[in-house]
């Protein structure tokens, strides 16, 4: 009987600290996961799926290293799943997939329209190029980009300057 | 004096360079105006790109409390795991010494050569400026823990601490894949045709690679073929140096 509620009082925990990661990290995997083209709904499932995961694994008693990477991985797959799965719905225009920004008064009409250049090239360049991007931007270090999209960390460096660069000067150019 | 690479730029200011070569990189930035330059912009470029994702994500997203109420409902709708039987460990373990004891036979009879079949080697789309632009370092070569499982599972091996690394058969510093084709098992210490041999023969193929002296395809065909063979060729000798027996770069596997 004692065994009984020793292990729900343990379930409570993990089901607590499962509950602060989704509370610090829903907003970053839906942002990551609507850059790789999935739907705010589609995404939203996606991150339950992927914190029920997670407190499955922990419930394993499987390794806590590097939960972060082992979050945005998981998300990284299934949403290449899901884009398998989707092949036979229509295709979401990556153009209306990124919202326009809402005017910004602090900002600068030229400055919005700069910015939504940059996107626009940003958006034509190699997925795994954008994919480093978007990771980056969401505070991972290369080794958990690299983790993520399961390349080397040269690879992640030599994709984040090439790509800085080509967004940057496409931009002036035009 | 060589300049300093984009990619290496990006990882200073991304604070990503280890310790003594962030000071080294430091060091000359300082004083050249070249890549003084060239970190400027990356630096500026990397913010901008920065800012402008920032705006356009800037949207409402639904509140959390919604989603953390439903994560919370299925959590609980989870089944508690039941435990794994004692027998089925038992013969997981048996197993796993059974393959580890072949293993070490195999080790002894045979110079350490990667399986072809499992191991035929993958490279990068990369051109030689590329390879020679990113950084030859420890860091560059690190596996992801899940791909490295995957290698020592084809091989049939328990990972052991301290005594296999997974090594690159095309190091990454020679345009190899991040790729379990491209990947083998490698035993720290066994023989005289260890890993810091490879590892020496490597840096001495991206050398003369990066001087022009070899094309590119040459050193990853050579090293994937026959990696032993390359070593004897390029360093006139039949058995390894013995300041290369001791050659380390690599992590040992944790
Ligand atoms: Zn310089």
């Amino acid at each position: 009987m004692t065994r009984n509620l020793e292990i729900e009082a343990e379930r409570q925990t993990l089901a607590d600290e499962v509950t602060k990661l989704f509370q610090a990290y829903r907003g970053p995997l839906l942002r990551y996961l609507m850059s790789l083209g999935v739907p705010v709904a589609v995404g939203e499932e996606i991150v339950q799926e992927v914190f029920l995961s997670l407190f499955q694994h922990l419930q394993e008693g499987k390794s806590r290293a590097n939960l972060r990477g082992w979050i945005f991985r998981v998300a990284h797959n299934l949403a290449l799943k899901e884009r398998q799965r989707g092949v036979r719905r229509p295709q979401v225009d990556l153009d209306e997939q990124y919202p326009c920004p809402a005017p910004d008064p602090e900002n600068s009409a030229a400055e919005s329209q700069r910015h939504r250049r940059l996107m626009a090239v940003v958006r034509a360049l190699p997925q795994q190029d954008q994919q480093c991007l978007h990771l980056r931007a969401e505070g991972l270090r290369y080794r958990e980009i690299a983790e993520v999209l399961g390349i080397s960390l040269g690879a992640v460096a030599l994709a984040l300057s090439r790509s800085v660069l080509k967004a940057t000067s496409a931009e002036a150019v035009r | 004096m060589n300049h300093i690479s984009d990619a290496e730029l990006m990882m200073l200011a991304d604070n990503e360079l280890p310790e003594d070569r962030s000071a080294e990189v430091r060091r000359h930035v300082k004083d050249c105006w070249n890549c003084l330059a060239r970190q400027a912009e990356l630096q500026g470029g990397l913010a901008e790109f920065l800012q402008a994702r920032a705006g356009a994500f800037d949207m409402q997203l639904s509140a959390i409390d919604g989603p953390a109420a439903l994560l919370r409902a299925r959590m609980k709708a989870v089944r508690p795991e039941r435990r794994q039987l004692p027998w089925n460990r038992l013969a997981l373990v048996a197993a796993v010494a059974v393959a580890g004891f072949w293993w070490l036979q195999w080790d002894i009879e045979h110079p350490l050569k990667p399986d072809s079949r499992l191991t035929p080697g993958a490279t990068m789309a990369m051109s030689r400026e590329e390879v020679c632009a990113v950084p030859d370092a420890d860091e560059m070569r690190l596996v992801p823990a899940s791909m490295a499982g995957q290698v020592f599972n084809s091989y049939g091996i328990q990972p052991t601490p301290r005594i296999y690394e997974v090594d690159y058969l095309i190091a990454p510093a020679l345009g190899g894949a991040t790729d379990p084709k491209n990947l083998w098992p490698q035993p720290y210490a066994a023989g005289v045709w260890n890993a810091g041999v490879k590892d020496a023969l490597e840096s001495h193929l991206r050398d003369l690679v990066c001087k022009g002296a070899i094309d590119l395809s040459t050193a990853q065909r050579e090293i994937a073929t026959d990696w032993i063979a390359a070593y004897r060729k390029y360093f006139h000798t039949d058995k390894p140096l013995s300041a290369h027996a001791s050659f380390r770069k690599d992590l040992p596997w944790e």
